[in-house]
Formats: structure tokens, C-alpha cells, sequence
């Protein structure tokens, strides 16, 4: 790689290329990188979890007349109109075909652009480089589920006891009662009472809410489940037959709340046009980087998604 | 019929010393303030950060005796499809809520800049800009303000399209109290 030429590439292949050359970039010793104190914990995209991104090119783009800005046009299942009885001798009703679309916008996501003398690098005995560039992606990861939980709150009328104007039901509804399995198994209800009917692909709960499952009694949930929770304590979890996602994010998915999500066809796309990538550049005895993505998602279907506030008996 | 709209309808060009997401500029990307409709900000207008709210509001501000604000030629359209989205999608400051972040070059850089906001008027190199509340700029008559720009070619025609004015000018940043 060229000192001088700034070059685009991955997370790792980045650790790679500044440790091959010979100029003052000294790997320190493998043992000493991972002995630092970490002060936050951070974790991946729950996002990518419900919806998982499809990577798209220059060819899936749909050119628009007033902007060059990246779009893509996305097609949904038309409506149908029920069928109805007739007496014999009856025209059928007639429905011009009309089909729904909607379009799917890109933004970029991307870090902080760090650098550093080189020099003063060397007294670092962590990989401080490594460290902030994994971070960094990481902190991408939860600017995308920021915005996803906006979106999801947006799209369920922006409160609880909100009518979804799409759907005409109410998808962000409060569970009187606590965290218990009756009410659990209630809220899972709230999805499929829709006209679209969808059933819960994936729940969406944080660390906290989660140890509320653990409290459940043998006889709630049975007794190897029971054995794990005691054993192990929660994890990914099938329950009523949904994926649990369980995110420390509190910010973003409150204590008490579950969002439930539709299958990823049923619910919308995620694409990405350039995914996570770290830029690097050194000049004589200056390092910098940064890492950007562009990605694009919509949520298409108000129907594939809900959310469950419980909250304690007044 | 009718003439759709053009991506070069609204514009800030860099002419010479702006070029976007280059190391030497020094821009600000910032939520449009809620009292801003997206609709209202074209490229090329002037902004500054409301004290109150830090955020991004059409025109120059209110100058005070001790106070001026930074302004911002901005480089994106509010209803750019990276700026905002259509409803449920995850671009723009606050997905679904409908909240814009557009991006502004800080007027006080040493570059000479394009612009389509400009008020109809006579702009002969020299000339002294201000920007009005709409966010467009206009030549400074008299009293406080903050100057933000001197003319140097002044008006030409769009190489985009003839339909299309342009104003050249060099960007400053000056407050003149009163």
C-alpha cells in the first residue's frame, strides 16, 4: 500500500495493511491488546437481527428525474377485495389494478474521524486503533437501531392506545399486570389481530425486562425451561415458539416493553449500498480513519410490527 | 405539460476553495429546527443555529450588541431523499419523525461560491451580501447585519440551464452592529 494513497478497505484488512510496512507502526505483542479496562458495554446491531441486510449494487438503483440521489423503488402485494355470493345471471363487480409502492431513501451513517501522531501512538501498550475502530462500527450498528426504533414508534402512531392509520388497529397497546406469562402470551395477540393477521416472527426485549422471565415459576414454564433460566439465565430465547432478541440498548427499548416484528418478507427491506467500511490514510507520521456506511431501509408493512408497554396494575 | 423539477433547480456550487467532504472545509451538518418546513430550504440558502434550540434556522439570526451568529451556506435541499424521508424510512435525523439534517459550509472560509437564493437586484462586483429571513441572499443597505458575502462576478446564467440565475461571489463573515 502506497504511504500516501488513501485506500477504502475493511475492518480488518485495515489492522492488516498499517502493520505492513515498517514505519514506526509497531504491532505491540498480541497479549497486551486486550488488557485494558472497558468502561461501556457494547454490543451488535439488533437491527440486522429482525431484518437482515441485503446488499445491493449501482444496477438495483431506480434513477429519478429530480435527484441523483440513490433510490429504490420497492412493489407491494396489492389489496384484494373480498369475493362475494351472487344469483346466477350476475356480472362480476370490476376493479381496476392498481398496485402500491413505496421508495426506499439512503443516508449515510458514519464515525468520527480519528488521528494521531504516530509516534505518540507507540505508548499506547492496547491497540488503541483497534479498539476505537471496532467501537466505532459498533456505534454505527446502534445509530442504524436508533433509527429503526423511530421509525417502529413512528409507524405504530407515536403512543400507546394509537390508532395505526394504515391498519386502522391499535399495534402499540399497554399490558395492565406485569411481566407474567399470561400477559406475555396477551400481548402477543396484538400483531396478529390485525386485517393482515401476521404472526410474531421475532420479539425484541431488553436485558432487563428479560429477568423478569426468569422469576416465572416451574409451573409457567415448565420444567426444563425452568432448569435453564436456573441454570444458565436467559439468553437468545424461543419462547411461544418467537425468537427473543434481548439488547442492553435500555435507551432505545425501554424496561417493560416488547416490540414485536413480522417475518423480514412481510415487513420491510433493509439494504445496504456500501456496508460498514473503514477509511485509512497516513501521511509521514500522521494516521487518521474512519469508518461510513450507506444503507438504506423502510419499514413497508405497519402491519409487521407492535409493540407491548407493561406496566403495573394501577 | 409542465417542466419537472431539476436536481440543479437549487443550488450551491463551490467555485473555487469548497469542494464537499474535503479535509480543509469546515462544514456543520444540524437538524432543521421545528419552526423550519423542509420544504422551505433550498441549496444555496443562508442558515445559522438558533441559540435556543441549536438548531438549523432560515437568515442570518438576530445581531445584538454582543451577539452574531455563525452563518451557513447549505449544500442540500430540505426534502432531499438524504436529508428526509418518506415516511418509516431510516434517513434523516429522526426516522420517522420527520426531522431534517442538512449540511452548511460556515461563511467565514475563504471561497468563492454559486448560489440560485439570491434576491432579484443589481449585484456589481464589491457589493456587500446579507442574507433576509428567508434564507436568500441580498445586497446590504444599511445598519446591522452580518455580512456574509462580496460579490465578484455577480449575476450569470446557470450552466445547467437558461431558465436558471446564478450569483458568484466570495464568502465572509463580518458583523456590522449597529
Amino acid at each position: 500500500m502506497s504511504q500516501n494513497t488513501p485506500a477504502a478497505m475493511s475492518n480488518q484488512a485495515f489492522f492488516d495493511a498499517v502493520m505492513s510496512d515498517d514505519r514506526g507502526m509497531q504491532k505491540q505483542a498480541a497479549e497486551n491488546v486486550n488488557e485494558y479496562t472497558r468502561v461501556k458495554m457494547r454490543e451488535d446491531g439488533f437491527l440486522r437481527r429482525i431484518l437482515p441486510p441485503k446488499p445491493i449494487t449501482a444496477d438495483d438503483l431506480d434513477i429519478q428525474v429530480d435527484t441523483d440521489k440513490p433510490v429504490v423503488i420497492m412493489e407491494k402485494e396489492p389489496g384484494s377485495p373480498p369475493a362475494i355470493s351472487v344469483p346466477f345471471g350476475t356480472n362480476p363487480l370490476g376493479r381496476y389494478i392498481k398496485g402500491s409502492r413505496y421508495r426506499v431513501m439512503f443516508g449515510r451513517i458514519m464515525s468520527e474521524k480519528f488521528y494521531k501522531d504516530v509516534q505518540e501512538l507507540m505508548t499506547y501498550r492496547m491497540d488503541i486503533r483497534q479498539v476505537l475502530s471496532d467501537n466505532s462500527i459498533k456505534d454505527m450498528l446502534t445509530e442504524e437501531d436508533s433509527k429503526w426504533i423511530h421509525a417502529t414508534n413512528a409507524a405504530l402512531g407515536g403512543a400507546a392506545g394509537a390508532t395505526v392509520t394504515t391498519t386502522g388497529a391499535i399495534q402499540w397497546q399497554e399490558v395492565v399486570g406485569g411481566i407474567t406469562r399470561a400477559n406475555v402470551a396477551e400481548s402477543l395477540k396484538i400483531m396478529p389481530s390485525t386485517s393482515s393477521r401476521l404472526e410474531n416472527h421475532c420479539g425484541l426485549i431488553n436485558n432487563i425486562t428479560i429477568k423478569d422471565f426468569l422469576k416465572w415459576h416451574r409451573d409457567e414454564v415448565g420444567g426444563d425451561l425452568a432448569e435453564n433460566f436456573l441454570l444458565n439465565g436467559y439468553a437468545e430465547q424461543q419462547l411461544f415458539g418467537i425468537k427473543f432478541i434481548v439488547t442492553i440498548k435500555q435507551d432505545l427499548v425501554p424496561t417493560d416493553t416488547v416490540f414485536y416484528y413480522a417475518e423480514p418478507k412481510f415487513l420491510g427491506i433493509f439494504m445496504t449500498l456500501e456496508d460498514a467500511t473503514m477509511f485509512m490514510d497516513r501521511r509521514a507520521f500522521m494516521v487518521e480513519f474512519f469508518c461510513y456506511e450507506t444503507i438504506g431501509a423502510a419499514i413497508g408493512n405497519t402491519a409487521g410490527c407492535a409493540r407491548a408497554d407493561f406496566v403495573p396494575t394501577p | 405539460m409542465s417542466t419537472p423539477a431539476q436536481m440543479f433547480d437549487h443550488e450551491l456550487n463551490g467555485v473555487k476553495g469548497f469542494q464537499p467532504a474535503m479535509p480543509w472545509i469546515v462544514d456543520k451538518a444540524v437538524d432543521l429546527d421545528s419552526a423550519v418546513t423542509p420544504g422551505s430550504v433550498k441549496a444555496g440558502m443562508v442558515m445559522h443555529q438558533d441559540p435556543t434550540s441549536k438548531k438549523f434556522k432560515l437568515g442570518a439570526g438576530v445581531i445584538s450588541a454582543t451577539v452574531a451568529q455563525m452563518t451557513y451556506f447549505v449544500f442540500q435541499n430540505g426534502t432531499d431523499f438524504d436529508v428526509i424521508g418518506d415516511d418509516f424510512n431510516l434517513v434523516g435525523a429522526s426516522s420517522g419523525g420527520q426531522v431534517g439534517r442538512v449540511m452548511g459550509v460556515a461563511s467565514n472560509q475563504a471561497a468563492e461560491l454559486e448560489t440560485t437564493e439570491f434576491e432579484t437586484g443589481t449585484y456589481t462586483p464589491g457589493k456587500l451580501l446579507i442574507a433576509g429571513a428567508d434564507g436568500k441572499l441580498e445586497n446590504y443597505a444599511s445598519g446591522a447585519a452580518i455580512l456574509l458575502g462580496v460579490v465578484t462576478d455577480g449575476v450569470a446564467v446557470s450552466e445547467h440551464s437558461n431558465g436558471i440565475n446564478v450569483l458568484r461571489f466570495h464568502s465572509i463573515w463580518h458583523p456590522l452592529f449597529a
